[in-house]
């Protein structure tokens, strides 16, 4: 278990070397000047320049790379470009808003997704199969921000019940929640029916049935508890991605998250703030999915250690 | 559906109600800001919302008063030397910075020396390169700026290279403005959000994204001022809730304009119009640059027939009546704008006649390039469509601004038309000349370059700021519009929106006067 | 997120279970209808999608509403918004079927070539793959879009980048499990060359999971598409696309909710149809999870 870990932890370490690389190259490949962006445009060219000095943009990508990569390793993300600030504090300052959406999100894609599934997966092919494929099928469709716009339009403005956007109170926590929360609801529903459709072929269910256990506890003890498996997986992976942040969502409600953070750090060419928050992002990725690996070897014997 | 409409109702209602704590005898000045902050630093400032915001915690040796009066401010007097290059100020004596501290003109020379360090990177340092040795301490030649005097802890003397007519405008700008040299050195990279200054306020809380507060300085220089006891900001705010929330009385002014979405409807009520303040910064043009450089924009002719081909009172319509067609290279509301200086007439026919006596019978095909800022995108293809209609086949492109400035900066070669606009720093007509028309100026796309009306220029703007100043420019502004060096579309003018309870003026400098406010 | 697990397509069966699905019937029909909407355009669409209507826009420069010059309500520079809607559907439409056969052609050849010669190049292709996946979207689709010029083709370069992965992925897997069947060993043993087995023996089994996997993510680039344009890095204005007009719209939603209103429905409508479609075509195909 020990050496799986290790070996486990030395490739995570591997995938967010590669991200941050690129990213790095990426930046450095995109036109625009952070320097001439933060000066304005009305600047001379000896100021921008001057500029460019301090922050060490006048050096070749590799230089920079390897600065900036040995400031990293001492825990040092640098500075925003932008205002100046620490990277990794204006990065944990995001935090508290991002996991409240995050957890906030997750819960609904479960709360909506979990039923919807289990109630498909009961009558197999029967209407409320096709409906629940179909209302699940509708959440995936809708452009997420086109569906908060018209969420902030409907409970914010025409009927105001919820705050029109912003970040505080539990209140603001509903709109972009719901918003979130209804279009990954397909991908758990979808995913729990067909797992439980797979494990209800299995013997050992079909065991449970023949002696003669009620249907309840047949999909309670047996059914659910493995057809759940894949859930969790989806939901290890789902954390993660709603960690590194939601950008559109984000931007339409005023959610002071880290997915906003990234985006103004992208329109301003704030390089140590992208780096920053794409690590952020990268390194929620592959711990989650570490850790949702680990714990289903926790879960289930069967798996083998590979 | 009764019971539905009920239920609204009651939320409305607790809703209102829950607004309504507001009473009275608040004494708190309550802001809105619809995005993050990014700085209260003076020295880093540079956008609509943080030169305001700047104004909160700090202040300079001047205010203005309008936009070519200075008025004592931390100094409470000053002489100029008659050629415009030697600027001595005289302190209030006892000022303090609002933690107590001693403020003395060895502050002041520290804070502009602050803004010319190469370290501080600030993007308006060039407003003070103008002083003596600027250039020199930047560079690391030499270890303090020359043109920067302490003559005794109340009288410091700033010197310019040659005249400069405009100092007085720049002291009053946040970069002009005061800044404590410990809060600086304890700071260290938080001082944008730990300010230390001698303004009307100073800072309580700053939680990122979410909100700022802070209390009355006790030591502002101004017996009386501010009026309030403290302020808090909203931020992250969408602009339509900010006006729900002035509506409402919940908020007292936002520091962001009002946006599209809302002008119309506040500015077709009779009691919401009231509260509609027009903001005196920043006063702008917006404007097509041409190449002038690139075949067929080198022809006066086609540039003068472009310019009558588009309709700016349909511009204006675009922008819901927020704004002046414009003729010239000035703002319609600045000094040294010349009245007689119109737009051109709209005249699709007439303009189509002068680009075939031009050359174009056909018309030709061109690109434009644009910010991603929505108004932009809209008067670019408004304009694309007029010119359209006379021949002339314009491919839009619109990228985002990191990209859109880098693009001119590092190939202005590629450029055939760009829809821009430009916001003057301080009000003066070179603000506008220097930069965007004169040879080699640093927003100078259209590339254009006059040595005769260069000449002009600099021999007008050795005339002292007043009338007189106003009046030789506005000549000046009429030669110009008759070389069409670019075409002029409109000035922009943006609101505020203020509640019923306060009374608060903009200002030419800083936009916002806080400490000025009051309660009605 | 799309698991696809192909056993053996027989056609004949294939066609019935489809046929027996509602979702399949409602699918089809939107597809066809936005297509039949993006095809028709210029016959259907009462205006041009660019003209500025002198008339398009009151006097204080708010949008008009549905009214019978405009069926669908005006925009912010006085265009008819049903126009701009049919117009979009052929840009948006267009620009998804590009995207997504090349994102097809690319993903099935690298996953057949990786699937098949495993070795450096398989640990190659599937690293970059990786690397792509791990990847950002909105960071790869910006960097990308900055690097190249505005426009169509950089659009279809986004979407196909942002596509083809998962793909390469799913036609590896599908590949694996056929290399190792009777039919290829007995081929080889017949002196059949690779050529000839990758395309007679392995093509035809990775086709149906290219073809879910491409009708469910039309929906997908439809969606990015507009997203880039919600972004600005998408198609360019003044042409119409479902993207750029909400784009347009977003901020008018209090006073103009019909522009943002009308793309979003477009669009949704598109997704809708393509994912009932691909989801039915799915399910078709795996008789474990549609028949009992």
């Amino acid at each position: 278990m020990t050496a799986y870990l290790l070996r486990r932890l030395l490739g995570t370490v591997g995938v967010i070397f590669l991200v941050a690389t690129a990213t790095f190259i990426m930046v450095f490949l995109m036109p625009g000047d952070a320097a001439r962006m933060y000066a304005g445009p009305r600047a001379p060219e000896e100021t921008v320049q001057r500029i460019r000095v301090l922050w060490g943009l006048d050096q070749p990508l590799p230089v920079q790379y390897i600065r900036y990569m040995g400031r990293a390793l001492q825990g040092d993300l640098g500075q925003s470009t932008r205002d100046k600030r620490p990277v990794l504090q204006a990065v944990f300052e995001r935090l508290p808003a991002t996991i409240q959406l995050a957890l906030a999100g997750l819960f609904i894609e479960l709360l909506v997704g979990v039923p919807l599934g289990i109630l498909a997966a009961t009558r197999p092919g029967s209407w409320i199969d096709q409906l629940a494929t179909i209302i699940a099928l509708v959440g995936i469709s809708i452009p997420q921000f086109a569906l908060g716009l018209i969420a902030l339009y409907v409970f914010g403005f025409l009927i105001p019940i919820f705050p029109l956007g912003g970040y505080g109170t539990p209140l603001h926590l509903v709109l972009p929640a719901l918003v979130l929360g209804i279009g990954g609801t397909a991908f758990y529903s979808r995913v729990l029916r067909n797992s439980i459709l797979e494990v209800t072929g299995e013997d050992y269910v079909r065991t449970a049935k023949a002696k003669g256990l009620s249907p309840r506890v047949v999909l309670t003890r047996h059914i659910l508890r493995n057809a759940l498996m894949p859930v969790v997986t989806l939901a290890g992976l789902d954390l993660a991605t709603l960690l590194g942040g939601v950008v559109v969502i984000e931007a339409v409600f005023g959610w002071p998250g880290i997915g906003l953070q990234a985006w103004n750090a992208i329109r301003n060419q704030d390089t140590p703030m992208i780096m920053g928050t794409v690590l952020f992002a990268s390194v929620a990725v592959v711990f989650l999915n570490l850790f949702v690996d680990v714990l289903y070897i926790a879960i289930d014997p069967r798996v083998r250690l590979t | 559906m009764r019971y539905f409409r009920a239920t609204v109702l009651v939320v409305l209602l607790t809703f209102v109600l829950s607004l309504a704590t507001v009473g009275a005898q608040d004494m708190t000045l309550h802001l809105l800001f619809n995005q993050d902050m990014r700085t209260s630093d003076p020295h880093i400032a540079y956008e609509t919302e943080t030169w305001p915001m700047a104004s909160l915690f700090y202040v300079g040796l001047v205010k203005l008063k309008d936009p070519g009066t200075p008025i004592p401010a931390l100094a409470e007097s000053w002489t100029i030397s008659d050629d415009g290059s030697v600027y001595t100020f005289k302190l209030r004596s006892g000022l303090k910075f609002s933690n107590g501290d001693d403020l003395t003109t060895a502050d002041v020379k520290y804070s502009f020396e602050r803004l010319l360090n190469p370290k501080t990177a600030a993007p308006t340092a060039f407003m003070f390169e103008v002083l003596k040795g600027a250039k020199d301490y930047e560079t690391g030649a030499a270890t303090e700026v020359a043109g920067i005097k302490v003559i005794d802890p109340l009288t410091i003397e700033f010197t310019t290279d040659g005249s400069v007519w405009t100092m007085m405008q720049r002291f009053a700008l946040p970069p002009g403005y005061i800044v404590s040299q410990k809060g600086v050195e304890a700071a260290g990279d938080e001082f944008g959000r730990k300010p230390l200054g001698a303004g009307p306020f100073m800072i309580d809380t700053w939680e990122s994204g979410v909100k700022v507060t802070g209390t009355k300085n006790p030591y502002y220089y101004q017996e009386g001022q501010p009026a309030f006891d403290g302020f808090d900001l909203q931020l992250s705010i969408e602009s339509s809730v900010e006006i729900l929330k002035i509506q409402n009385g919940e908020a007292d002014i936002a520091l962001d304009f009002v946006s599209s979405a809302d002008y119309p409807t506040l500015a077709a009520d009779p009691v919401l119009s009231k509260q509609l303040i027009v903001s005196q910064g920043f006063p702008n043009t917006g404007y097509v640059i041409m190449n002038n450089n690139k075949a067929p924009f080198d022809k006066v002719e086609v540039r003068k027939a472009l310019a009558m081909a588009v309709d700016r009172d349909r511009i204006v319509q675009l922008a819901n009546g927020r704004g002046t067609p414009i003729g010239g290279f000035l703002p319609a509301s600045a000094v040294g704008h010349n009245p007689d200086v119109k737009a051109p007439a709209f005249d699709p026919e007439g303009a189509k006649k002068m680009l075939a006596d031009a050359g174009y019978p056909d018309g030709f095909e061109t690109t434009m390039l644009s910010n991603l800022f929505p108004d932009d995108v809209a008067f670019a293809q408004s304009v694309i469509n007029d010119l359209g209609n006379i021949g002339v086949k314009v491919t839009l492109t619109s990228i985002d601004n990191a990209q859109f400035l880098d693009t001119l900066v590092q190939k202005p070669e590629t450029l055939d038309m760009v829809m821009t606009n430009w916001y003057m720093d301080y009000q003066d007509p070179s603000d506008n000349w220097e930069p965007l028309l004169k040879c080699g100026g640093s927003y100078n796309w259209a590339k254009y370059c006059n040595e005769d009306l260069d000449a002009i220029f600099e021999k007008i703007n050795q005339t002292p700021l007043g009338e007189e100043r106003w009046k030789v420019f506005a000549d000046f502004e009429a030669k110009v519009a008759d070389q069409m060096p670019n075409i002029p579309l409109i000035q922009a003018t943006s609101y505020y929106f203020s509640s019923s309870r306060i009374n608060i003026e903009t200002d030419p400098a800083v936009l916002l006067r806080f400490a000025e406010a009051t309660l009605k | 997120m799309v698991q696809i697990e192909i056993e053996k397509p027989s056609e004949r069966g294939f066609w019935v279970q489809l046929r027996r699905l509602p979702r399949a019937w409602i699918g089809a029909g939107l597809v066809i209808l936005v297509a039949l909407a993006a095809i028709f355009a210029p016959l259907v669409a009462p205006a041009d999608p660019l003209k500025q209507f002198r008339d398009g826009l009151a006097a204080n420069g708010i949008p008009l509403p549905p009214s019978a010059q405009f069926p669908l309500g005006s925009d912010n520079l006085g265009r008819d918004v049903l126009s701009r809607m049919l117009y979009g559907a052929r840009v948006s439409l267009s620009v998804s079927v590009v995207a997504n056969v090349v994102a097809a052609i690319i993903g099935t050849g690298l996953g057949l070539w990786a699937g098949f010669y495993s070795g450096p190049t398989d640990w190659l292709i599937m690293r970059f793959v990786d690397v792509l996946l791990a990847f950002p979207a909105i960071l790869l689709a910006l960097g990308i879009g900055a690097v190249l010029e505005r426009g169509y083709r950089t659009v279809i370069i986004i979407l196909t980048i942002v596509t083809f992965p998962a793909l390469v992925r799913l036609v590896r897997s599908q590949v694996l499990t056929v290399r190792e069947r009777v039919f290829v060993e007995s081929a080889r043993a017949l002196g059949a060359t690779d050529w000839y087995i990758i395309f007679h023996h392995i093509l035809p089994h990775t086709i149906t999971v290219t073809v879910v996997w491409t009708t469910l993510s039309f929906a997908n680039t439809i969606l990015v598409e507009a997203a880039l344009s919600f972004l600005g890095v998408g198609i360019q204005l003044p042409d119409p696309s479902w993207g750029n007009m909400i784009n347009e719209g977003q901020s008018r939603y209090r006073i103009a909710p019909w522009m943002i209103i009308v793309p979003t429905v477009a669009i949704l409508i598109t997704t809708l149809g393509f994912n009932l479609l691909g989801d039915a075509v799915r399910d078709a195909l795996d008789p474990r999870t549609s028949q009992r």
